[in-house]
């Protein structure tokens, strides 16, 4: 009988373990996914800003046109003093469909805390609202939206000499065509250019990630709608396609009178082919643009898997600012 | 009188806290790999 007794204690503590295990296991599993999703390297806080009025102030939704989406924010540093201040402007990521001005607020803040005028723009998506809308049309509105930006931080008591223009994937691609581009027709000079995986090249055996190196009637397609004009699969290799594309492709833009540019690009993007970005990089060499190219060699669309190459690009964007659009 | 925690079951349960905190970290880049990209080891270890 105590035997029994001693076997069914037993078996109820093996049970009890059991249960321990598996709840240890959860708890474990799910505490180190929260804190790999929340966890910021401490090289990286440096450029997040307690913001405050001593930082600056914050002008939301300024029109530069009719359109819904032709607003723009400006951050304006505290200090009020000086003749002239250095604009940066910073072009929202969503792949030319999806995002706004503000999902890059951090970013726009810490620019303003620097010392520069700091203005996220907003441009026309292309959506079932905007069926025409492409990355031409959203690259001429960005140009025609800087003279009003110069404009109204001039009217705060602001006075803009000079710019550098950036941003992130699909921003990446616009702030390019800016700089490479739109540069010459700037209402004031534009000294440098940084941005991170946007695409700067449009040939399908570049994109084979969405598989059009094998289907050139798709990437016709896709790059007629970015284009905003007419391509056709039999254009592919042509002197034609060239010319119907290079309006929105930023490496035939490339010259020796290009700005200085920080770029970066994932080997493993999913969503802006890697392989686009090299004839970027190569056109940077030819024409010897001062330029820091950072690849990231574990990472895809996010830059996610390279901590230490994010505080890299981030610290030589630092540099680039310091030494092109240097705070007076 | 049985034990809860003897030193084998000590061990079981630290194996098993390494090896969910390790799946966790694995599942969120797995996961975000497959959203935009990227390869599952290298680069962070955080």
């Amino acid at each position: 009988m105590r035997s029994e007794q001693k076997i069914k204690k037993k078996k109820h503590k093996t049970g009890l373990f059991i249960l321990l295990c598996v709840g240890a296991f959860i708890l474990s599993f799910a505490g180190s996914a929260v804190f790999k999703l929340t966890y910021a390297a401490p090289a990286l806080k440096k450029y997040t800003v307690d913001w405050n009025d001593e930082t600056g102030t914050i002008h939301t939704d300024l029109s530069y046109g009719d359109g819904d989406a032709n607003k723009f924010d400006l951050y304006l540093p505290a200090d009020q003093s000086k003749d002239a201040y250095g604009l940066v402007v910073y072009l929202h990521a969503g792949g030319f469909t999806t995002g706004d001005k503000s999902d890059d607020a951090d970013m726009l803040k810490w620019l303003a805390s620097k010392g520069y005028v700091a203005a996220g723009i907003n441009y026309t998506l292309r959506n079932e609202r905007h069926p025409q809308a492409s990355v031409y049309s959203q690259s001429t509105e960005i140009k025609s939206s800087i003279p009003a930006v110069v404009e109204e931080a001039g009217k705060l008591g602001y006075d803009l000499d000079s710019m550098a223009i950036s941003g992130g994937s699909a921003g990446g691609t616009l702030a390019m065509l800016y700089a490479y581009r739109d540069a010459a027709e700037s209402p004031i000079p534009v000294k440098m250019m940084f941005e991170a995986v946007g695409p700067s090249s449009f040939y399908p055996e570049d994109w084979s990630v969405y598989g059009l190196d094998q289907n050139p009637e798709a990437a016709a397609g896709l790059f007629s709608v970015m284009s905003g004009s007419e391509i056709t699969a039999d254009m592919f290799g042509t002197e034609a396609y060239e010319e119907a594309i290079k309006p929105i492709s930023a490496y035939m833009w490339v010259d020796e009178n290009s700005v200085p540019s920080v770029i970066a690009y994932g080997v493993y993007d999913k969503v802006s082919p890697f392989d686009a970005s090299k004839h970027l990089v190569r056109a940077l060499e030819k024409n010897n643009v001062p330029h820091e190219y950072i690849e990231f060699p574990h990472s895809g669309h996010a830059l996610q898997n390279d901590t230490a190459l994010y505080a890299k690009y981030m610290e030589s964007v630092e540099q680039y600012l310091d030494m092109y659009l240097p705070v007076k | 009188m049985t034990k809860l925690f003897t030193t084998k079951r000590i061990v079981i349960l630290a194996a098993i806290l390494v090896v969910g905190w390790i799946s966790g970290r694995l599942a969120v880049r797995a996961f975000l790999n497959l959203m935009v990209g990227g390869s599952l080891f290298g680069g962070n270890f955080l």
